[in-house]
């Protein structure tokens, strides 16, 4: 049996669709041990922001898949919020935008970001899973 | 008698042509002889009776209310020694109001003491009128323009979206041999062609909108309006137990496009009822008021509120939603900008959160 690359992924999207799909990519390639899944921003930032109070690295996922528009608390305004709570030395995973808009404009802002390791315009295929959570390199 | 140039300032043949050419008035104030003249254009111009005589205390009555404070500065600076020049509202006799460009001058003396103003204004007010109008539809089609884009863009991404689920779901059912997950697959793809289905209903409504511009204005009341309004949203009120008051008296009916009436009254209604504040039962106030010649139509509710600080450009702009809410679309706020700006007005917001939000809108 083959140990999964990754033990915690996280996926950032409010999209239910695909957000099943990220699931079942997982399960069939054994990409993670566990997947956590945030349906905005605010959801995850309030989870990323007590992990930072504890102190507690451990729990923190290897990889981050963010998307950009989404209610409550969209792609950007996580990204703004998450630079105040984190840098990206200090950030022990990657994080990636995921995103469905392939605006020149807005993957220019995602990767002025330190935090942002790339941005991915969806649709990612099989292989491209596999590739970031194998070698965690642009898919 | 023949009056020398000192005492009628206005004597002077090419003088008077040059005025009437340019439909400029002339005017002029002697602090030493305490006297303010006025010449043949400007009394034209001002509609003054024939036997007006102008005096120093009451110029500002030429003026428009909102603009005394500004004159009364300039005039105090220019009896000091600063000339101005300017473009302001004036009043004529007969109470019209209309725009002018008006200039004055200090007069001194030989030891360079102001003994005097004196000036030009020139009626322009069709020309600031068309400036107005020119200004007000530049930054309505730019506003149009922004909000186009924006419209082009989400509806890629979301068109996107659905492309990109349905290229993975086909890729997944390839790889899976599982009948049960199979089978799960088989709903993702359902799930799309219901979220294809509706972004392409979205898509019409939006259209539709521009379509229905050309149906032309009707006098349209508004209770009549409001009352349809209520009665298809005779569950959802019931439901929520939405307390509605309305009050109309102040302005009843309007001509507008009797379909964006409905479905702006609709989608701001149902909008308050959506996201109503989870303590308390919803209550909302419409209702129609004037101002000067401004028509006005306000809904207030007291629901959750939208943080303007953080979404303020956004709460009108397509598929932007701000609470975590199943029904939460996207569209309706975007319509209902589009129905009111095509017809030449324009909405506003105010909002506090979990106070709740007013909407006004100027037709």
């Amino acid at each position: 049996m083959t140990t999964p690359p990754v033990k915690l992924a996280c996926v950032i999207d409010d999209d239910n669709v695909y957000v099943n799909l990220v699931k079942k990519v997982v399960e069939l390639k054994k990409l993670c041990e566990k997947l956590l899944i945030f349906r905005n921003g605010k959801e995850a930032l309030d989870y990323f922001s007590a992990l930072y109070e504890d102190r507690d690295a451990s729990v923190f996922p290897e990889l981050i898949l963010l998307d950009l528009n989404m209610p409550v608390m969209n792609g950007w305004d996580f990204l703004q919020n998450f630079s105040q709570v984190t840098t990206a030395s200090e950030l022990p995973g990657s994080l990636y935008i995921v995103s469905s808009s392939d605006d020149a404009s807005e993957i220019d802002k995602a990767k002025s970001y330190g935090l942002v390791s790339d941005y991915l315009i969806k649709p990612l295929n099989l292989m491209q899973f596999e590739n970031l959570f194998f070698k965690r390199v642009s898919a | 008698m023949k009056k020398s140039a000192l005492e009628d300032p206005f004597s002077d043949f090419y003088y008077k042509e040059l005025a009437q050419l340019t439909a400029a008035g002339s005017w002029k104030v002697d602090f030493l002889a305490k006297k303010s003249y006025l010449d043949e254009e400007g009394r034209r111009i001002l509609k003054v009776p024939e036997n007006f005589r102008p005096s120093l205390n009451d110029g500002l009555r030429f003026y428009a209310p909102e603009e005394h404070e500004r004159v009364f500065e300039l005039y105090n600076q220019c009896a000091t020694g600063t000339p101005f020049s300017t473009t302001v509202k004036m009043l004529s006799y007969d109470q019209k109001l209309f725009w002018a460009r008006a200039t004055g001058n200090p007069i001194f003396n030989e030891k360079k003491e102001v003994i005097g103003i004196r000036g030009v204004f020139q009626d322009m007010n069709a020309e600031k009128v068309k400036q107005l109008d020119l200004q007000n539809s530049l930054s309505l089609v730019e506003s149009q323009n922004k909000r186009l884009i924006n419209f082009a863009h989400i509806v890629s991404h979301n068109l996107r979206s659905h492309a990109s689920n349905l290229q993975l779901t086909l890729e997944l059912l390839k790889s899976i041999e599982d009948e049960k997950e199979e089978a799960e697959l088989m709903q993702s793809i359902y799930d799309i062609s219901k979220g294809l289905n509706a972004t392409i209903s979205h898509l019409s409504e939006v259209a539709s909108v521009q379509n229905k511009a050309t149906d032309g204005r009707k006098t349209v009341r508004f209770e009549e309006i409001l009352q349809e309004v209520l009665h298809s949203l005779n569950r959802k009120i019931i439901k929520s137990e939405a307390q509605i008051y309305y009050d109309f008296s102040e302005l009843e009916e309007i001509a507008y496009v009797p379909a964006y009436m409905e479905s702006i009254l609709l989608n701001l209604i149902t909008n308050a009822i959506k996201y109503k504040h989870p303590d308390r039962v919803p209550s909302i106030n419409i209702f129609t008021y004037t101002e000067g010649e401004d028509r006005f139509l306000k809904v207030q509710d007291n629901g959750l509120g939208i943080d303007l600080e953080k979404y303020g450009d956004r709460i009108f702009n397509m598929y932007q939603t701000f609470h975590d809410h199943e029904e939460a679309v996207g569209v309706g706020l975007f319509i209902t900008k589009n129905q009111i700006e095509i017809l030449k007005g324009t909405i506003m917001v105010e909002s506090e959160p979990q106070k709740g939000s007013t909407f006004t809108i100027k037709f």
